[in-house]
């Protein structure tokens, strides 16, 4: 029972492993940063001085020439410079070298050991990698399956070049593959090539050849949320920084590569560079063109010096693009990770069931605007805006006005609730129209608009009481 | 079935973190291209089999040749000697360490720490760059479960030992996702010494016989 316990837990412990290494490479790293230690120089100077066998019939110069160029045509922040030379070789004398001899510093090989690569780092950079191979055994150059006591010394080396870019073996991190396997796997086997396995690793640290894709800003592929998150990978190497690009995190960087994703509502984006080879600077914009972005957030290092990965968080508005700038802190270069995670706003966002209307009406009137919305069990707040300013105490869903030459305008409401904010239409207030009258002009015989009536209308209107009266007394009729 | 009875799921999870803290440790990269021997050449090949605690490890300046470079040396304190008379102190001097910001590292091999308790294969007096028979494949750290106090063998890689004869095999985790190598039963270190024994004293009457 304890053995089944302990198999389980051993088991537990190895798919760990696993899964903690679950990438074919791992890295020699800083022990402070966690990042790997890299060669910092584009150039790798390397002296190749192998020579050939007694007879001259193999040369394992050339043999360990053609395993650099391999490397070099799929790797871009680094390219191995070859030379050859003869003599002895020196471990630490800041050239890279590769060489046959029986000892390392001195020490006998073990009889076991085939090659051994040693690298000479001064803080986070390398600065010197040598690979000896073991000149107590037998070494060939040839192709195909390992034949049993003769060593391909182009496979080897193109195995030791590997480790000193900075891969391990893959089959050792949990990794399984279908043939050819991957020359980094701790054993030879008849595969002679670098395979895609073999290329990611080595482009992780150091890129491929060429700028990425979106190197530029109109370039900047979009980002697919699926539940919520995503993640994406690219690299900055032979990226370049575009004119009037903003410094992001304040670092002038130089090596920005650019993403996009357009918010699917409110909510708030937590984005961050974990998983990346260097040390990145991370900047989020809106905007259209690369000179003018208004900047939302950004941040440098998640433990500034320590962890130095970018994180930041920041709140979205939805159907606004927002642009996701990477770079390389003072132009560092790598494989980049970018990963998003973005969490909706919590509620219902409004719904307006009743718009407000304009209103044309008489200086003085009273006014009502007035908007109907719905947003589930969810709070709602209302800011009545005039001429899209927002007016001061103006909150409720009722907007009371006195029409007047001061309230005349263009008249809207933002509804919000924590979900998000929408806003009804666009409505006027407007006066009606001053009424224009054509008035007689005035004379000396008084009468007209606004004076005392005439004589004339006085004279007349008493004929026409004596003209009753007159007809009255005719008919003999009692009076009135 | 018993796994939630309270004293073994201390246990399991005393061994878990035992193993948490196994598994982040920095594995190293094996750049060094080794055969990996059978346990009988290994065990022939080694002047000394010592189970060991880590005492120091020491990183200082040599020179070689006008070359200066970083070597450590390791102080181990014996706990048990399975072959050859090893002096006790065991010292091995190892190529390679940290000294400040300057670090030189055989890729590959495995590391020293204070207080790590190990199965040791040890070339002798021989000078060799890394004293230790086919380099990684002569370590093999013990991993203990709390409660009964039995020590567990692993590989320099972090991988459970299942048998002496897997010494040969190469060092690999299992794939992500798959199940690691269940049927196989962890190795104590009491046992892997025993076959070690038993395999040094059957290589010795063989000798005598020849």
């Amino acid at each position: 029972m304890k053995n089944s316990r302990l198999r389980v837990l051993l088991s537990l412990l190895a798919g760990l492993l696993a899964v903690v290494s679950a990438w074919s490479f791992a890295y020699l790293t800083n022990a402070s940063t966690g990042l790997p230690v890299k060669w910092p120089d584009p150039a790798f100077p390397l002296r190749i001085m192998l020579g050939t066998n007694p007879g001259g019939t193999i040369d394992y110069n050339a043999a360990a020439q053609a395993a650099a160029q391999d490397w070099n045509a799929v790797i871009g922040g680094i390219q191995f410079q070859t030379t050859t030379a003869t003599g002895t070789a020196s471990e630490r004398n800041r050239v890279n070298e590769m060489v046959f001899a029986a000892n390392v510093f001195g020490e006998a090989f073990d009889t076991n050991t085939i090659a051994v690569a040693t690298t000479f780092r001064i803080g986070n950079s390398r600065t010197e990698g040598d690979i000896i191979f073991n000149s107590a055994r037998n070494w060939g150059v040839y192709n195909g399956p390992t034949q049993s006591g003769l060593l391909d010394l182009k496979r080897v080396a193109l195995h030791e070049l590997g480790h000193v870019l900075g891969l391990d073996h893959p089959n050792e991190a949990g990794q399984t593959f279908p043939p050819p396997l991957p020359i980094m796997n701790s054993r030879a086997t008849s595969n002679d090539t670098l395979t895609p396995d073999d290329i990611t690793g080595a482009q992780n640290l150091y890129g491929p050849p060429g700028p990425p894709p979106n190197n530029n800003f109109a370039n900047a592929p979009t980002i697919t949320l699926t539940n919520n998150t995503a993640t994406v990978t690219g690299f900055n190497t032979n990226a370049t920084k575009e004119a009037g690009e903003p410094n992001h995190a304040g670092n002038a960087g130089g090596h920005s590569v650019w993403w996009k994703l357009t918010a699917p509502s409110a909510g708030s984006f937590s984005v961050d560079t974990r998983g990346s080879y260097s040390d990145t600077t991370l900047g989020v914009y809106t905007g259209n063109a690369v000179g003018s972005l208004t900047p939302i957030a950004s941040n440098d290092d998640i433990n500034p010096g320590i962890v130095q990965a970018s994180t930041l968080t920041f709140t979205a508005t939805g159907g606004v693009t927002y642009f996701f700038a990477v770079d390389g802190f003072d132009g560092d270069v790598s494989g980049l990770t970018l990963n998003l995670t973005f969490t909706p706003a919590s509620g219902t966002l409004p719904t307006i069931t009743t718009q407000p209307f304009s209103v044309t009406t008489a200086a003085g009137s009273s006014v009502v605007f007035s908007v109907t919305a719905t947003a589930g069990t969810s709070a709602i707040t209302y800011q009545w805006q005039l001429n899209d300013t927002a007016i001061a105490g103006a909150t409720n869903s009722s907007l009371n006005l006195v029409a007047s030459s001061t309230t005349v305008g263009s008249y809207s409401v933002i509804i919000s609730t924590s979900a998000g904010s929408v806003v009804s239409s666009t409505v006027t207030l407007a006066l009606n129209p001053t009424p224009i009258i054509n008035l007689p002009p005035t004379t000396s015989r008084g009468g007209g608009g606004g004076g005392a009536p005439s004589h004339w209308f006085f004279g007349a209107l008493s004929l026409l009481a004596l003209a009753r009266f007159l007809r009255r007394e005719r008919r003999g009729a009692s009076p009135l | 079935m018993s796994y939630c009875h309270p004293p073994q799921t201390m246990v399991s999870r005393q061994l878990i973190c035992l193993g948490l803290l196994l598994a982040l440790l920095p594995r190293p990269a094996s750049a060094t291209m080794v055969d990996a021997p059978d346990i009988d050449s290994l065990i022939s090949q080694s002047d000394y089999i010592v189970r060991a605690v880590v005492q120091a490890a020491t990183p200082e300046w040599r020179e070689y040749a006008g070359q200066r470079y970083i070597s450590t040396k390791v102080v181990l304190e014996i706990r048990e000697v399975i072959k050859g008379a090893p002096p006790s102190p065991l010292v091995l001097n190892l190529i390679g360490g940290r000294i400040g910001e300057d670090e030189l590292v055989l890729e590959g091999l495995p590391r020293f720490h204070v207080g790590d308790e190990q199965i040791l294969f040890v070339h002798g007096e021989q000078r060799k760059m890394f004293p230790l028979v086919a380099l990684m494949h002569g370590v093999y750290p013990l991993i203990r479960e709390a409660k009964s106090g039995e020590h567990y063998v692993l590989r320099s890689n972090g991988q459970a030992l299942s048998s002496a004869e897997d010494v040969s095999k190469p060092m690999i985790a299992p794939a992500a996702g798959q199940p690691a190598d269940s049927p196989a039963r962890p190795l104590t270190a009491t046992r892997f010494i025993r076959q070690i024994r038993e395999r040094v004293a059957a290589a010795q009457l063989s000798a005598r016989e020849k």
